[in-house]
């Protein structure tokens, strides 16, 4: 075969960053058989992380979360809603990603979904706490996230975006006015107020929802017999089966996500996997518990 | 388990909207002060900071106050829209918010015209002929709407252009002004703009 003994040929004689380049898979697997990657990081390790709270004052509870250089901003407008007639008793949470700038676009939906299914089907949030008068008014939870810099493991950054997005979450006091109408309770005395604190306030006091069974994932590419843990972008074009593994903080999984790709995942890959995200939910659960989060 | 989100289901938000404006000076007083202490040709404090976007050519972040932008620019870069050959480049911008950007809602609709005012105000001081055939894409987003969104952005833009290295003839700075009755104050922030009522 005449290209791989041309890359050896030509390694030995061109710069790194050309043969980086040129020859992207050889240049990745020559570290990959050190067991290291070109940014230094062991196989199996996650890039840095930093969460932030409370960084947009507009909105009722906001959260940014960088992996590495993927930031994402998370935030939660609360809004009132009727709830439907067969769950009087239940809010609601609507999720959507926005991914700007960075290619490719058609990523974004299928990410939005994957993390809306995930938030729901972890249970982390009892919709019944959003419920404002049974029957009648509920809290929709608004989660925008925005991705202000896509570097790879979009799906990991922006599920600790809207954990840590939700657990800044402060429910705005309201009261039921006369229209039947849910209105916002201000600090100011005016007329207005008056009336309203004759009325039941619904929310006495600014509250946070209890989050259990908090979600974290894992993201990890699949290649020959090596499984990369947090990959950049630069390595998820290259080697294309990437594997989403979510578990909760009490170890149990949420949900296990492969689509296609050229490896196949076999029972000892999946659980090596499932081990790599353990590991990493401890580290992130140590992360969001140094902010107070529980 | 859930309920349907949908489209079909309206919500409203609790905020009370429109609430009384409080004019904050009458005409004939000339000794007042903005809500936040400022005398009249006083910026607020400011943040600018490059390089806060590894996957692009270059970018910027600013904050004035409560206003916070973030600009990347791609390029000079192929672009699918550019039809025909051009000896000089191009120039794209996009100005975008948040859906969180302001206290109130459906405030999108103002600032379509953003887009091209920032076009307008680069592409004379960009040097287009130094990129032949391609573009630039300037891709602006609002994090945050405290006022004077349109300033913040042009000179948050030009920072970023110069970060991503395309030359230009000089960095491009911006400032709004509200004339109140014979006075002028510069930049000013979406509260004070509230309690104005011009006359």
């Amino acid at each position: 075969m005449g290209i791989p003994d041309a890359a050896q040929d030509l390694s030995t004689e061109m710069e790194v960053d050309a043969f980086r380049r040129i020859f992207p898979l050889r240049f990745f697997e020559r570290h990959l058989s050190e067991s290291l990657r070109p940014d230094g990081r062991q196989l199996g390790k996650a890039r840095d992380t930093i969460v932030n709270l409370g960084l947009v004052s507009t909105a009722d509870g906001s959260a940014l979360a960088k992996i590495g250089s993927t930031t994402m901003l998370a935030a939660i407008r609360m809004e009132v809603m009727t709830p439907s007639t067969d769950s009087p008793d239940e809010g609601c949470i609507g999720c959507y990603l926005v991914v700007l700038f960075s290619i490719p676009a058609e990523a974004a939906p299928v990410i939005s979904k994957r993390l809306s299914d995930t938030i729901l089907s972890s249970g982390m949030i009892d919709l019944k706490e959003l419920c404002l008068v049974s029957g009648k008014a509920a809290w929709m939870g608004y989660l925008d996230i925005y991705c202000l810099d896509a570097d790879g493991a979009l799906f990991d950054a922006a599920l600790l975006a809207a954990v840590a997005a939700f657990s800044n979450l402060q429910i705005p006091i309201v009261a039921l006015n006369d229209n039947g109408r849910i209105v916002a309770v201000t600090g100011e005395k005016d007329q207005d107020n008056a009336l309203i604190t004759e009325k039941e306030a619904v929310n006495k006091e600014k509250r946070k929802l209890t989050l259990k069974n908090i979600p974290f994932s894992l993201t990890c590419i699949l290649h020959k017999n090596y499984i990369l843990a947090d990959p950049t972008t630069e390595e998820e074009s290259i080697m294309d089966t990437l594997v989403t593994v979510v578990l909760d903080s009490s170890d149990q999984m949420v949900s296990f996500y492969k689509s296609g790709g050229a490896a196949l995942a076999y029972s000892s890959a999946i659980k090596s996997c499932v081990e790599l995200a353990r590991k990493r939910a401890k580290e992130l659960k140590q992360i969001l518990g140094e902010m107070d989060i529980d | 388990m859930a309920a349907k989100p949908g489209a079909a289901t309206p919500t409203y938000s609790p905020k009370i909207v429109g609430r009384s404006r409080l004019p904050i000076f009458k005409d004939s007083d000339l000794d007042w002060s903005r809500p936040d202490g400022r005398g009249f040709h006083q910026c607020r404090p400011a943040l600018l900071q490059t390089g806060a976007v590894s996957s692009a050519s270059g970018s910027a972040y600013a904050e004035f106050g409560n206003t916070k932008v973030i600009v990347s620019v791609f390029g000079p870069r192929e672009s699918k829209k550019a039809m025909v050959y051009s000896d000089v480049g191009r120039l794209n911008c996009n100005v975008s918010y948040t859906n969180f950007a302001s206290p109130t809602l459906g405030q999108g609709t103002d600032h379509k015209e953003y887009s091209s005012m920032l076009h307008k105000a680069l592409e004379g001081v960009i040097m287009m002929e130094t990129f032949p055939k391609t573009t630039v894409d300037v891709f602006a987003l609002v994090l945050e709407s405290g006022g004077s969104d349109l300033s913040v952005l042009i000179s948050c833009a030009s920072l970023a252009l110069a970060d991503a290295g395309i030359m230009m003839y000089d960095l491009i700075t911006a400032v709004s002004v509200v004339c109140v009755c014979y006075n002028s104050c510069i930049d000013s922030s979406a509260l004070s703009l509230m309690f104005i009522s011009i006359k």
